[in-house]
């Protein structure tokens, strides 16, 4: 039963995410150009999308393809966030930089602040499907933190 | 099923130490359809020596099993699964509250523990007639002989002293509680002098309960079915003048009292013709030519200690046998057994050094996987689960916390049966016939059982720790789920993973141990 709470709190949360982007990272970080080219161009939407599946995914790899008990303590469970939370980080400042580049801005500044949100998003975010998945983890589900 | 297990003398403490590990390996009797059978064994251990080594080993470790036993399963005798599942129990436990007798396995032999034989039979009381006949009898020594120290050979001594056995508190509190569904076992050696004199004593008294008023169930201890395991000379004892024992002597007493038995016990003679009857139910003969490693040759004094042998393992298997055979192959009329059966043991492979692999069939597919499996349990926890704690399966409720450690259930697992569990297994490596099932040079699992290399997997490689955490994980998850375990139930809950997934682990990975 709190198995199934947790799932559909993490899954709720990632659907906010997911629903309203532009509200939750103009709130983190907001630039009047910037901001209006971002979602003039549809790209908080795509950044959030890749953010939530870099998490969701990274989390499924660490608990049930890696599931492993040479992978299972706290640090494991760090490093994977932490190479998760870089690379949604590198890929949402690479896409909208590639899409301006086509439009002829150049905001790459203004990205690095953006990236800083979305960093913490990310890392947000992969708690957030950690503690959604991880009670069905045979070897990984007392990582980060006992249940 | 419940079992009185009667310990003759130096031999059957012996006997019993490897007993005691198979029990704690998890064995069980199987009945017909092969399915195990709650076991409740009370043993009792019959030698005036007290200060003997083996015995005081044997019983220390019986103590410490019983609160193993009491702490993981508390007094449910309907186990039928699990390390230390067979019930052990005293006497005193089975009785009702407020039994007059001690908490103990010794079976109280009064005063014969501490006199002279001479003043035992009141020698210095008889007529001269009298005198002279004890004198032809009994050697001077034998008069002198403190029975503290057992009867150091003389088997003549014994069957004296040991009468006073049915007169006992023991004996008729045993004949209170003994029921017609039990089952007795004795376990003696026929070339010494407890042993010897001690089996056929006990078979008396309970064949001719019928006969004494001062005992209950008289009818069915009358009709018992009983097994006994008579262990023929197997040991070799350093040559000592000063000695009354030596080796040179073992044959002489064995064919001596395999003559008294014929007639008497295992086979019946009466006006010379031979009848196809005998007191006992099954009887297990054993012993070994190759003779061990010399042992120190004590009559007792120094308290007798000898290293493990081969033949005492196999001679537990007997118990475990015995206990397989149903019971209307077992049965006993007017005191007598009907078609007896009769057991002798060979080893598949005839080796000076053996492995678990040099058993035939029947053994190997009786104890092999449990024995493997509790020396992987042994190895685990002495050199893994501390790094486990906090990890995994022990985070699941009942949690195992660091305090686990250092509660009296783990502290007498490891600091008492483990240890002597490790000195059992190092004494039968190092004696003749050498018994090597496991490799005791190694901390790691994948080499831990002496000619069996267990399966490496396409991408799980050899099985190691890790492998077994992995299982216990996985165990632990499912018995969650199910919520199979109460709060107060750690101990248990713990053992019951590592059987499980030790279980997994040898059916997969050690399939050439059977």
């Amino acid at each position: 039963m709190k198995n199934a709470f947790c799932l559909g709190m993490g899954v709720f949360i990632t659907l906010v995410f997911l629903l309203f982007p532009s509200w939750i990272f103009e709130a983190g970080y907001y630039e009047t150009e910037f901001s209006n080219e971002m979602y003039n161009e549809n790209l908080y939407l795509v950044v959030a999308v890749i953010t939530a599946a870099v998490a969701w995914g990274g989390a499924a790899l660490f608990y049930y393809v890696v599931n492993s008990v040479s992978f299972s303590r706290w640090y494991h469970w760090l490093l994977t966030l932490g190479v998760a939370s870089v690379l949604t980080t590198v890929a949402c400042y690479a896409y909208p930089n590639s899409v301006f580049s086509e439009l002829g801005y150049d905001f790459s500044s203004q990205l690095v602040g953006f990236c800083l949100i979305d960093f913490l998003a990310a890392v947000a975010l992969f708690v957030v499907a950690s503690f959604a998945m991880r009670w069905w983890s045979s070897n990984c589900r007392h990582t980060p933190i006992p249940e | 099923m419940r079992l009185f297990l009667f310990l003759v003398g130096g031999t059957g403490s012996r006997v019993m130490r490897p007993l005691i590990m198979q029990f704690a390996a998890g064995i069980h009797p199987i009945d017909e359809g092969g399915q195990p059978q709650p076991l409740e064994v009370i043993p009792i251990i019959v030698d005036p020596h007290k200060a003997n080594e083996d015995l005081k080993r044997t019983e220390n470790l019986l103590r410490w099993y019983r609160s193993i036993r009491k702490a993981l399963y508390g007094e449910r005798p309907d186990v039928t699964k699990g390390f230390f599942s067979v019930k052990m129990s005293t006497l005193s436990d089975i009785l009702p509250a407020g039994s007059p007798l001690s908490d103990t396995f010794l079976f109280n032999l009064g005063t014969v523990e501490s006199k002279k034989f001479q003043d035992f039979i009141s020698y210095n009381t008889l007529d001269t007639a009298n005198q002279a006949l004890c004198s032809m009898m009994f050697s001077n020594d034998q008069l002198q002989t403190k029975m503290d120290i057992g009867f150091v050979g003389s088997p003549n001594i014994g069957s004296v002293a040991l009468n006073q056995f049915k007169d006992s508190e023991e004996f008729k509190q045993f004949s209170n509680v003994f029921q017609k569904t039990d089952r007795i076992f004795i376990v003696s050696s026929i070339f010494g002098g407890t042993g010897a004199a001690g089996y056929p004593i006990i078979v008396k008294n309970i064949r001719n309960a019928a006969s004494n008023a001062a005992i209950n169930n008289r009818g069915d201890l009358r009709d018992a079915k009983i097994g006994a395991l008579t262990v023929l000379p197997y040991f070799n004892v350093q040559q000592d003048e000063n000695s009354p024992i030596s080796r040179a002597d073992f044959i002489s007493k064995t064919k001596s009292a395999l003559f008294y038995y014929h007639d008497n016990l295992t086979g019946l003679r009466q006006g010379g013709v031979d009848l196809p009857l005998s007191k006992i139910n099954a009887c297990y003969y054993l012993g070994d030519e190759v003779p061990s490693t010399p042992y120190f040759n004590d009559p007792g004094g120094n308290g007798q200690r000898n290293d493990a042998h081969v033949v005492e393992y196999v001679g537990a298997l007997s118990v475990i046998d015995f206990l397989c055979i149903p019971d209307d192959q077992l049965v006993t009329r007017g005191g007598n057994a009907l078609n007896p059966i009769y057991k002798e043991y060979g080893l598949a492979n005839d080796k000076q050094t053996l492995t678990l692999n040099d058993f035939g069939v029947g053994t190997r597919q009786m104890v092999n996987k449990s024995m493997a499996k509790f020396f992987l349990a042994y190895q685990y926890i002495t050199n893994q689960f501390g790094k486990d704690v906090g990890r995994g399966y022990t985070q699941d409720k009942p949690e195992i916390t660091r305090g686990f450690l250092s509660t009296s259930f783990y502290n007498t697992l490891t600091a008492d049966f483990f240890v002597a569990y490790r000195t059992w297994l190092r004494e039968l490596s190092g004696n003749q016939r050498s018994f090597q099932p496991f490799n005791l040079l190694t901390s790691q699992m994948a080499d831990a059982i002496n000619g069996v290399a267990p399966k490496k997997g396409f991408f799980s490689g050899e099985v190691n720790y890790k492998t077994l955490l992995s299982a216990l994980n996985k165990g632990s998850q499912a018995a969650a789920k199910a919520g199979r375990f109460q709060m107060n139930e750690t101990a248990f809950r713990f053992f019951s993973l590592l059987d499980e997934a030790l279980d997994g682990l040898v059916e997969e990975k050690y399939n050439g141990l059977v």
